[in-house]
This record gives C-alpha cells, sequence and structure tokens, in this order.
C-alpha cells in the first residue's frame, strides 16, 4: 500500500516513457552551421558590417547617377539632383531605379495601347481580322 | 472620306492626350563584384528581396563566379525556402566544384530537408578539404548524429570543440549536438 504511495501511478510512468522515446526517435535537424556570405573580397558579412554600409551608399549613388543620365539629365543636373538626396531618398530611388519609367508594367501598357488602337482602327473602318 | 477623318481625328485626340513613349536604354553602372557587395549589404539591412536581386544580377553577370550564387542560396536558407537554397549551392557547385563552403552550406540546408544521407555525403567532402574548420565539422557531426552514426558523430563533435572559441556561439550547437546524443 505504502509502495503505492511512492510510485507514481502507471499510467504516468507509460506516458513519460513513450514521451521520451518519441522525442529520442524525432530526427535532430537542429543546429549545423551556415557559413554567411561573402563581400567579394571574401571578407564574411559580420566582420564588416561597418564598412558595408559605406559601400552601400557609395553604389547606391552610382546607381542613381547612371539612372539620372540615363533618362537624359546633364551631368550638372544629375549632381544637382543627387546632392539634394538625403540617405533614405538615396536608397528608395536605388531600389526603384529599375522601376522608374514603367520598367516591364511599362511595356505592358505600351503594347495593350497599340492593341487598342488597331482594334480601335479596324472597328471604325469596318474591317475584320480572321485567323485561319 | 468620314470615316478617314474620323480615324485621323481619334489618333490625333489620343497622341495628344498621352505623350510619345520615349525609348530609354538603361546601363548597368554596376560590376558583378559590386552588384555582389551591394547584395550583402541588403542582406544584412533584412532587405532580402533586394539582396536576391542583386545577387542574381552579379551572377548573371559573371557566369563563372560562384559567391553570388552562395549568398543567393544564404538568402533562401534564411527565409527557409530550403529547396531554392538547395538550388544555389548546387549551381555554384558547377561553377566551383571545390567550394568547401559551399559544400557545408548545401549539406546544412539538406540537413533542414531531411536528406540526411546526401547532408552527409557533402559534409564529408566539406570536412576533407578543411579537416580543422570546426563549424564543417560541426556540420559534418549533425549529418552523422541523423544518419545513425553516432560514434562517430560524437568523435566530430569533440574534434570540432578543440577548434572552436571559448564562448562561441558555435560552441553551443557543438555541446547541443553532444547534449542529443546523450540522449541516443
Amino acid at each position: 500500500m505504502e509502495l503505492k504511495r511512492i510510485l507514481p501511478d502507471r499510467r504516468i510512468c507509460r506516458f513519460v516513457l513513450v514521451f521520451y522515446l518519441f522525442v529520442a526517435l524525432l530526427p535532430s535537424t537542429g543546429e549545423a552551421s551556415l557559413i554567411e556570405s561573402r563581400l567579394s573580397t571574401g571578407e564574411q558579412m559580420s566582420e564588416r558590417a561597418e564598412k558595408i554600409e559605406s559601400v552601400r551608399k557609395a553604389l547606391e549613388h552610382k546607381v542613381v547617377a547612371q539612372r539620372l543620365a540615363d533618362y537624359g539629365l546633364t551631368q550638372e543636373e544629375v549632381m544637382a539632383r543627387m546632392n539634394a538626396l538625403d540617405d533614405q531618398q538615396l536608397h528608395q530611388l536605388a531600389s526603384l531605379s529599375d522601376e522608374i519609367g514603367g520598367g516591364s508594367t511599362g511595356l505592358v501598357i505600351g503594347v495593350l495601347v497599340v492593341v487598342l488602337l488597331v482594334i480601335l482602327i479596324l472597328m471604325v473602318s469596318e474591317k475584320r481580322i480572321v485567323i485561319q | 472620306m468620314k470615316k478617314t477623318i474620323f480615324i485621323l481625328f481619334a489618333l490625333w485626340v489620343i497622341l495628344s492626350a498621352c505623350s510619345i513613349p520615349r525609348i530609354v536604354v538603361l546601363s548597368d553602372p554596376l560590376t558583378a563584384q559590386e552588384h555582389n557587395d551591394l547584395g550583402v549589404s541588403y542582406e544584412l539591412m533584412g532587405e532580402k528581396e533586394l539582396a536576391l536581386k542583386e545577387y542574381e544580377l552579379a551572377f548573371k553577370q559573371d557566369r563563372n563566379w560562384d559567391q553570388p550564387l552562395i549568398n543567393h542560396g544564404n538568402v533562401h536558407a534564411g527565409q527557409e525556402n530550403w529547396n531554392l537554397a538547395e538550388q544555389s549551392y548546387q549551381n555554384a557547385l558547377k561553377r566551383n566544384p571545390d567550394n568547401p563552403e559551399t559544400m557545408n552550406n548545401l549539406a546544412y540546408v539538406l540537413i533542414k530537408q531531411e536528406k540526411y544521407q546526401e547532408a552527409l555525403n557533402w559534409s564529408i567532402k566539406a570536412v576533407e578539404i578543411e579537416p580543422e574548420n570546426p563549424a564543417f565539422l560541426n556540420t559534418h557531426g549533425w549529418a552523422l548524429l541523423n544518419t545513425d552514426h553516432w560514434d562517430m558523430a560524437e568523435e566530430t563533435f569533440l574534434f570540432a570543440l578543440e577548434f572552436s572559441q571559448e564562448g562561441s556561439p558555435l560552441r553551443d550547437r557543438i555541446n547541443e549536438g553532444l547534449n542529443q546524443l546523450e540522449m541516443k
């Protein structure tokens, strides 16, 4: 009777045993090591955190200046615009630089406009295109 | 005649309503190395999509360089896109089959996908090239542990401890591996 009091319920023992087995059999996908990204110089990302910020600014400056020149601004105009930009604006412009002027969306809109024009002209001139 | 006039009028209205499209040729001012470095800075800032875009530009511009592909895989791994990360590392290995870091990272994502035998094969290769790299040894230890080579796993973890710095996060991971082994 006293032994029964000391030992926990059999059902609890079974539960703990099954739970332990289950945990032990679980695959440990765990704590392997992933080597972090490296700069072109071979330095690891975390080793050069401070330097990387200035690298980013310089490269974004280069990207935005090139885009402004692509859109027909003169060297002086580019300089004037660049000087007026703060870091946040520079970052936003650099990250959107492929989208400025439409990008792929602009191309789609252009094609749609041409298609609509062709359809309109065909409708007005009462002609049809038949695909056989 | 009326129709022609109407068409010309409609065209005039449409063309005057919107500006005539201009073709702008966008040139890329950055080299592959610069795209890669910009990608690293975005990755550090947590701008994962921008980082992926920059790495993609880098590895497309220089088709022999493997580092942007490894970094590309790292971003996917950080987002737990294991399959995409695996693809990037596999492509990096096609460019440079002897890079142990790529092998180690590939083993890492294979472990995450529970492809333990493949992970073990790559971790063995990484450790063969750099047998005293504690990070590679740790990954190898986990691959051994998950393929039920428990004695070898213990040996590898203990060996990794010898080369890891006191108090480093890597040391905690190695000890976690040893703890897991005690439960087996």
